[in-house]
């Protein structure tokens, strides 16, 4: 069966339900939302822990009252919805095919947004040594076994990994009457929040070891109990600070990772440090008419900001259809420079003359630090920021005069202050 | 004596110090609201928390409902909050914002979700 | 219960040995102590059919090798196993090395192997765009090929049941007892089966199982080989399976496509005791890597979806053995199969079956035998309007469970039913590949293991990883 639609939203998550409001809003009414799951909302449902919201809503919330808002915005507007419905392929002629109960779904889009988010690394990416037991989860897919299924994943757990991810989990689990031994940090710094540590980790006495990681997995069947080490200047564990640890859980955070196999079918090009599309401002990837943004375009620290970027890839979404027409693809390159991991967009379309939000992530902690932002002649824009850490996005607005002046690639790079 | 304390009211994390004499607040420094200075007070005289759980729901199979306080409940009335949530068992359907027990440590305990 | 025959084991020599048997009128039985078939050295092996030229001449496994490519090739078409004839490449990368190319050159000729030929530079690199710019010779074998040995281990296994074999899970062999009616043969756990001959496929525990019968000493020397196995986006870097020369540290590494279009690069080699054999190493995957980038320097390791380690039931005299026991009459040893074992499953179960004949006398043949296994991939084979049609009549083929290897309710449902039957999320991953993508099992676990719980009418806490004593979870919250 083909049908047509003016945009199709890929993923009904946090990103793909901004989206497709946002588009609506922009005057596009053809929208309609594919989720693969029974209901939207995307991660946020198992995410039952609180600090959502505060940044957009201006107060407190927890994942699924999160997603709720977006729900009701999106019933209001009578947006289509097609849950349980999985993409399984698109083209760059933006025809969507998608399969659910009923059958084969082929949908020709004038317009597609990307919103499919990301997976989490897995044990095997890691090359942990020892056998291969049950009780190793991610920490994600252990969040959705207790949080969705009220499941006890096990009795005595290690984690692996300090990202926002693992500490909610170690809190989690502790709630849940699970013993946390130990949380293990490969980095010399947690790639969480502070505020995280506080409570999830210091408000429970959970220890959180630094540059150690998990050297050996044990046990034939349930798992038995793992090996820390701490680990050397090049992430090697080191033999004589190896220390056995009793438990039959494991719970990885060690790093998320954009989906894009259904951008690479349509021949999105891929920026290899983001792990998401080469978007511009307006999050038009390098397939015209393909738009992508929150966590499928590059990881987020924060759910507000993954709804402010939707919003802007909704809204020219719509710009898109309406004008019928494509967008410019003479643009400029912004590109990372000294202590920056990636920037977020990679190319600016100059003849949109509004103001550039770039947002980007340092590549180790500066703590106090002063980001520059210039062409091949001049300093264009500079930001100072009280602390930059990997773990938490930065953003940094040009004036569009400034915008507008600059002719030539932009390069963003930062400077620790002390 | 001087006490650091990380304020976890928002993802900024600031790092304040509170200056304490025995029981009492002199000076507070480092905090980037006024929010924040209230949190930083209230964690060095009577630290309290919000607390979101799991309750479950009695005829739905493998569905849990998730809940909260409908307000912070002193620090270590953490784990009182959880035991009470683990004897509450709910019919379906419940609304997200339905209050499903008044009372415990002081707070409401309102759900998060909708259960049909 | 008493058979004509017992099987000790379920890997892919026990499976493909029921199946040759089942072709004649005969009651047959496969015990195996695991949770599932093909858990031993067939789940964790490199899936080569091997060109034939490897093995000594005059060998068994010379023979059995020639003798057992076409075999495979052909049962695997009749399983609807996915099998692929990629041909293969045994590359020099350092003058010391051509003469060992040239060694094997000869040996194929000396074991019949047709068709191989040894290649310059500009063939292998045309044929190889991706091998490194070192190499100088190499010895193509284009019978050479690959396929899933688990996979085939279950299909042969499933084949079998079709056809009338009985598998008995969970059953540990602790006595082979010798009585007037036959074998006795009892398990850890007080269970017994009775036999009229009993064929020893343990593979690494063959010694063991020998033993127990009171037959000849086998001194199997386990050896354990790990692996890496790479996303699809690597599975692309070679076509061809590249060998490297053999060398004082064994056979060197391979660097394959897998059927299922991986790249999979290994093994390492190292004498192990059976406990430790399924461990990974700190230093054998970094032998992995190191080693396979001397054939093909441009593999991206970022791109590793997992590991893991089998093990090899080698034997200090490296051939075979299989013959029935001098000593115990009616007790046949199926033992020391290592490699080339996989490629000469066939010939080896012709052989075994030709023993049972020379014991037993010939058997009739079973006329109602199919040696035809339906296809299970046969919904992802089909083109849009195909699965359309398919899912409107059965609508748990519409719901994707699997997003990274597109596997959906009904594969799954269907797995866990079909011979031989499944109650473990690995027995799903490995008969689908639900689990197997780049995410590991990370998205569809928790509906895996509810898909198993709905069918099996068990609780989801129930559900296992391999086996009773690997629970997923441990109770509820």
């Amino acid at each position: 069966m083909l049908i047509e639609h003016n945009i199709v939203v890929i993923g009904g998550g946090p990103a793909g339900m901004a989206a497709a409001v946002a588009a609506f809003d922009g005057g596009e009414k053809d929208v309609i939302i594919i989720d693969r799951e029974d209901e939207t909302g995307g991660v946020l449902r198992q995410c039952i822990h609180n600090g959502f919201g505060l940044h957009k809503f201006g107060c407190e919330l927890t994942g699924p009252e999160y997603a709720e808002i977006y729900r009701n915005k999106i019933s209001e507007r009578g947006i289509k919805l097609y849950c349980n419905t999985t993409v399984v392929s698109i083209d760059n002629s933006k025809t969507v095919v998608a399969q659910n109960r009923d059958g084969i779904l082929k949908i020709k889009a004038k317009a597609i947004i990307l919103a499919m988010g990301c997976r989490e690394r897995s044990r095997g990416a890691l090359n942990i040594c020892g056998t291969r037991p049950a009780g190793i989860y991610s920490a994600g897919a252990a969040q959705r076994l207790i949080n969705c299924y009220g499941l006890r994943v096990g009795e005595r757990a290690v984690i692996l990994g300090s990202g926002d991810i693992g500490l909610i989990m170690a809190r989690r689990l502790t709630l849940q009457g699970i013993k946390v031994e130990a949380v293990c940090e490969i980095m010399p710094y947690s790639g969480g929040l502070v505020r995280n540590i506080t409570q999830c980790l210091d408000d429970f006495g959970i220890p959180l070891y630094l540059k150690t990681t998990v050297s050996k997995i044990h046990g034939s069947k349930r798992l038995e109990g793992v090996t820390i080490a701490q680990v050397d200047d090049n992430n090697k564990a080191i033999t004589d600070t190896e220390r056995y640890i009793p438990c039959d859980t494991l719970l990885l955070s060690v790093g998320l990772i954009p989906e894009n196999e259904l951008s690479n079918m349509a021949g999105v090009e891929l920026d290899a440090l983001t792990g998401g599309a080469v978007v511009d401002q307006n999050r038009q990837t390098t397939v015209d008419g393909i738009f992508a943004c929150g966590n499928a375009l590059h990881v987020h620290d924060l759910v507000d900001y993954v709804s402010d970027e939707a919003e802007i890839a909704g809204r020219n979404a719509a710009q898109y259809c309406l004008r019928d027409g494509s967008f410019s693809t003479d643009a400029i390159c912004i590109t990372k420079g000294k202590n920056i991991k990636y920037v977020v967009p990679q190319r600016v379309d100059l003849r949109q003359k509004d103001n550039l939000a770039i947002y980007l992530r340092v590549d180790k902690p500066l703590g106090r630090a002063l980001f520059t932002v210039k062409t091949e002649k001049e300093i264009i824009a500079k930001k100072l920021q009280i602390r930059a850490v990997p773990g938490e996005m930065i953003k940094i607005d040009i004036n569009k005069n400034q915008i507008e002046r600059v002719g030539s690639n932009i390069e963003i790079s930062a400077e620790a202050l002390n | 004596m001087e006490k650091s304390v990380v304020c976890i009211l928002c993802p900024k994390g600031c790092a304040i110090k509170v200056d304490m004499v025995k029981d009492t607040v002199k000076e507070v420094c480092g905090y980037g609201c006024i929010r924040g200075k209230e949190y930083a007070v209230s964690e060095c005289t009577h630290p309290i928390r919000s607390v979101t759980g799991l309750v479950r729901v009695s005829n739905r199979e493998y569905v849990m409902l998730s809940v909260k306080t409908d307000k912070a409940v002193p620090k270590e009335k953490i784990f009182d909050v959880i035991e009470k949530l683990n004897a509450i068992c709910v019919d379906a359907p419940v609304y997200i914002g339905d209050i499903i027990q008044r009372d415990i440590c002081g707070a409401d305990i309102v759900a998060t979700k909708t259960v049909l | 219960m008493r058979y004509d025959i017992v099987i000790i084991g379920a890997g892919i020599i026990g499976a493909m040995t029921a199946r040759r048997l089942a072709m004649q009128k005969r009651s047959i039985c496969v015990l195996e102590k695991e949770s599932d078939v093909a858990c031993g050295a067939s789940k964790a092996n490199s899936g080569i059919v091997h060109g034939g030229f490897d093995p000594e001449p005059g060998t068994l496994k010379a023979r059995l090798n020639a003798e057992g490519i076409g075999k495979l090739y052909k049962a695997a078409k009749q399983l609807n196993v996915p099998i692929k004839n990629n041909g293969s490449l045994v590359c020099s990368f350092d003058e010391s090395e051509d003469g060992k190319i040239l060694e094997l050159f000869e040996r194929a000729k000396k074991n019949g192997i047709m068709g191989v030929s040894i290649i310059d530079k500009n063939k292998i690199k045309e044929l190889e765009p991706n091998i490194s710019d070192n190499v100088r010779i190499a010895l193509y074998a284009p019978a050479a090929g690959i396929v899933c040995p688990y996979e085939l281990t279950i299909a042969a296994m499933g084949n079998a049941m079709d056809n009338g074999v009985d598998l008995k899970l969970g059953f540990e062999v602790s006595s082979i007892k010798k009585e007037e009616g036959g074998f006795v043969v009892s398990s850890t756990d007080g269970k017994r089966v009775i036999a009229g001959v009993v064929i020893n496929c343990a593979g690494v525990r063959s010694g063991k199982i020998s033993e127990l019968a009171g037959a000849e000493t086998i001194d199997i020397m386990p050896r354990a080989g790990e692996y890496m196995v790479l996303d699809k986006s690597e599975g692309v870097k070679t076509t061809r399976t590249i060998f490297q020369a053999p060398g004082k540290e064994g056979k060197g590494i391979l660097v394959t496509p897998t059927v299922d279009g991986n790249l999979l690069i290994g093994p390492t080699a190292s004498l192990v005791d059976e406990a430790n054999g399924k461990d990974t190493t700190e230093g054998g995957l970094n032998a992995v890597m190191r080693y396979s980038q001397k054939s093909v320097p441009c593999i991206d390791y970022r791109k590793v979806i997992t590991s893991f380690s089998g093990i090899r039931a080698s034997e200090k005299n490296g051939d075979f053995i299989i013959e029935e026991s001098a000593n115990v009459q009616g007790f046949i040893n199926v033992a020391a199969i290592d490699s080339p074992g996989l490629t000469c499953c066939v010939s080896i179960a012709d052989m075994v079956a030709e023993t049972v004949n020379n014991i037993a006398g010939e058997a009739p043949i079973n006329t109602r035998f199919n040696c035809i296994r339906e296809d299970t991939h046969a919904f992802r084979k089909m083109n849009d309007e195909q699965k359309d049609a398919y899912i409107k009549e059965h609508p748990d083929y519409g719901e994707m469970v699997c997003r990274c290897e597109h596997i959906t309710k009904g594969e799954i449902i269907r797995a866990i039913v079909t011979n031989p039957q499944t109650y473990d999320v690995d027995g799903i991953k490995r008969r689908v590949r639900a689990g197997m993508g780049r995410c590991q099992g990370g998205f569809c676990g928790h509906s895996v293991m509810r898909i198993i719980a709905q069918v099996r009418k068990c609780r989801m806490e129930d559900v296992t990883k391999d086996g009773a004593d690997a629970k997923m979870v441990k109770g509820r919250v």
